[in-house]
């Protein structure tokens, strides 16, 4: 869809609007907001700063380890916090931003506990489980906060769990073990099971389809992939055609997802700029081995064919989509 | 035309300000992330073309008169090749030829002159503002005014005033993003140079926080004898932040004396004392009521990035303790939820239409 900015831009662009009347037009097509837009915003954006700036202040105060308070009234204070931000959640009903902002402080101080339990009575326990545990008791405000940024809160916390996880044990399940590969391969994996989780997902549950939120999980699963492939193209050993092939299998699911069924053209923007740069960097591999002027000039040619090649398809994807 | 701008026309019409057919606007803007690719190949294919410079012509290397003549003409090739009717390829061709061509003479700048730094450091910055105002390509555009931004920072940083760059940069992009439309044939012209200071203005404000040390450490340990602190630059992008409320409710016809006009003021100058510390806030929210303002999405998702980079990495401060950034994030999540408990009390839902 495109943005009433960007409609009114394309008619003055095409001196449709009157230089007079300009300031008016941009008040009648609300590309100026009004007063209720105004309000709205400045609301917005001083709930949420400011619940996130109490919230931060709770984790940097239990942080810092002040021995002036003892740990009974520091337990107090952080599930007094919770409780309270609870129950402005159950008070200011579900769909307000300011119910969202009290479960996401919420989420946030149950982290601050959680780490200042461990912190108090030295539990043992390693830190990917405090991430683990965290993502696992916030599920349910998770569930009934219905808003895709406590999602991304979320599946931010299992990625860094996963990741601890593997750096501890040197691997998961027995099943990938050893070096960053692995890793890059878990959290690829990850990723992208969460990708089409959400998308299926967004089917039923409508809040789910905000693009940033799925744009974001495909590009956390997009990027280790790409790494791989990079990394296996300029190995000195030979790292195998795995990576190459699933690459190829992933680019060939974004085409058919994002292009046929549901067209997002900032994933396919992404694949385009991953296309470019694993072709250019296999060619790279092979033909600057000999450090040849040709091979450079052709390669910056390359590049240039590719990126036009990109550019035309995204803006005639671009316009399908429009029409 | 799209149904889209179909209905914006006819809102037009019935509110009198145009008349007669919808033109026919055939064109379709790129979006954001379409021109970052192009930014990407075009930045990499400069990369290979300097290298086929460096293996194949490596005389333009041996004298700085050769690489700068020889970057001048590729530059002058790139303006002749962008005002070819628009063409993917000659864009991405031009692009990258430009960009091989600026490294030219940036290194003809440094290997010739024998400049001070900060000498040379203003002349590349002066270099890539007249490319930013000259070379009729959006994302060229938006890289010159970048890449000038950031050459004018090292210049002033030599002078001691790195602190400033922010106020100076915040100024600039507020005039932009505030004028943009005041001038239709300058339109993306002013655009592209906003984008360009914002993004260099994000990148700065970051570097910033780290402190004096992280100058230290970029410039090898030079005395750079500052003569305006972080303080000073914050107050600095605070003035500017107090401006671009101003202006925005002169926009709307506020008075002086109007009780909005009041709170809005007052507001925006406690926000700006209690970021004092909290360094980037004012930063932050200057974008996004700059983004919001020109209902521009982009520009709204900057603001709110660099918030959440600002408060993110204020954790990892090293010059002052943990205690004194919680009582800091605490008084400003406070003055913030007050503020927003005034406007609410002060502007009841039923009456912002009055106002505006």
């Amino acid at each position: 869809m495109i943005s009433p900015r960007s409609q009114f831009i394309e008619l003055m662009e095409q001196g449709a609007i009157p230089v007079d009347k300009i300031g008016d037009a941009l008040k009648a097509t609300k590309v100026a907001p009004d007063g209720k837009a105004w309000r709205t915003f400045i609301d917005h954006f001083l709930l949420w700063l400011g619940g996130l700036a109490l919230a931060f202040a709770v984790m940097f105060f239990i942080a810092y380890n002040w021995n002036v308070i003892g740990r009974f009234a520091k337990f107090g204070m952080v599930e007094g916090l919770v409780v309270l931000a609870i129950v402005a959640y159950c008070r200011f009903g579900g769909n307000s931003a300011s119910s969202k902002v009290s479960l996401l402080v919420a989420t946030i101080c149950l982290g601050v506990l959680l780490a200042f339990y461990g912190q108090t009575y030295q539990t043992g326990a390693d830190p990917w489980q405090l991430f683990f545990v965290w993502a696992l008791l916030m599920l349910p405000w998770a569930i009934i906060g219905r808003f895709p940024a406590i999602w991304i809160v979320w599946v931010v916390l299992l990625n860094t769990s996963l990741v601890l996880y593997y750096q501890t044990f040197g691997g998961i399940f027995r099943l990938m073990s050893g070096s960053e590969t692995g890793l890059l391969w878990l959290i690829f994996i990850l990723n992208t099971l969460l990708l089409a989780a959400w998308e299926v997902l967004a089917a039923t549950w409508h809040w789910l389809s905000e693009r940033w939120a799925l744009r974001l999980l495909a590009t956390a699963g997009g990027v280790p992939l790409n790494w791989l492939v990079l990394q296996s193209i300029f190995a000195d050993s030979d790292a195998g055609f795995l990576p190459g092939l699933v690459w190829v299998l992933w680019m060939a699911a974004m085409y058919v997802v994002y292009r046929r069924t549901k067209p997002d053209l900032f994933i396919l923007a992404g694949c385009c700029l991953s296309g470019i740069t694993v072709s250019v960097s296999f060619l790279g591999r092979y033909m600057l081995e000999d450090g040849s002027a040709g091979s450079f000039l052709f390669l910056s040619l390359v590049v240039i064919g590719l990126g036009t090649g990109a550019a035309f398809w995204l803006k005639k994807v671009h316009q399908e989509c429009q029409s | 035309m799209s149904s889209q701008t179909e209905q914006v026309w006819a809102t037009l019409l019935q509110a009198g300000l145009t008349e007669g057919a919808a033109p026919d606007t055939g064109k379709l803007e790129s979006p954001w992330y379409v021109k970052i690719l192009l930014a990407f190949s075009g930045w990499l294919a400069a990369v290979f073309l300097l290298g086929f410079i460096g293996m194949g012509l490596a005389f333009v290397f041996d004298s700085s008169a050769t690489a700068m003549i020889i970057g001048g003409l590729m530059i002058g090739g790139a303006f002749a090749i962008l005002r070819i009717p628009k063409n993917e390829f000659f864009e991405h061709l031009a692009l990258a030829v430009s960009l091989a061509g600026q490294a030219l003479v940036v290194f003809a700048i440094y290997d010739g002159l024998s400049l001070d730094q900060e000498i040379a450091w203003l002349l590349v910055a002066l270099l890539q503002l007249s490319l930013a105002v000259v070379m009729p390509n959006f994302v060229h555009r938006v890289f010159s005014s970048f890449v000038a931004a950031m050459a004018f920072t090292m210049s002033l940083t030599f002078w001691g005033g790195y602190y400033v760059v922010g106020g100076i940069g915040m100024f600039l992009a507020a005039l932009c993003w505030l004028h943009e439309f005041r001038y239709p044939r300058q339109m993306k012209r002013i655009q592209a140079i906003g984008y360009g200071l914002v993004l260099a203005l994000i990148l700065l404000k970051g570097t910033a926080l780290f402190g004096y040390q992280t100058m230290e450490w970029l410039f090898s340990g030079n005395q750079l004898g500052l003569w305006a602190g972080p303080r000073v630059g914050e107050m600095l992008t605070g003035v500017v932040a107090i401006y671009v409320v101003w202006h925005l409710l002169q926009r709307y016809g506020q008075r002086i004396s109007e009780r909005i006009t009041i709170t809005a003021l007052l507001g925006a100058i406690l926000l700006c004392a209690v970021s004092m510390e909290v360094q980037g806030i004012t930063v932050g929210m200057v974008i996004m009521l700059l983004g919001f303002a020109g209902a521009n999405r982009v520009l709204v998702g900057l603001g709110i990035l660099s918030l959440l980079f600002y408060i993110s990495f204020y954790y990892y401060l090293l010059n002052t303790t943990l205690l004194a950034k919680s009582q800091t994030l605490l008084i400003v999540g406070l003055v913030l939820l007050l503020l927003r408990w005034l406007m609410l009390t002060i502007i009841p839902a039923d009456q912002e239409e009055k106002h505006v």
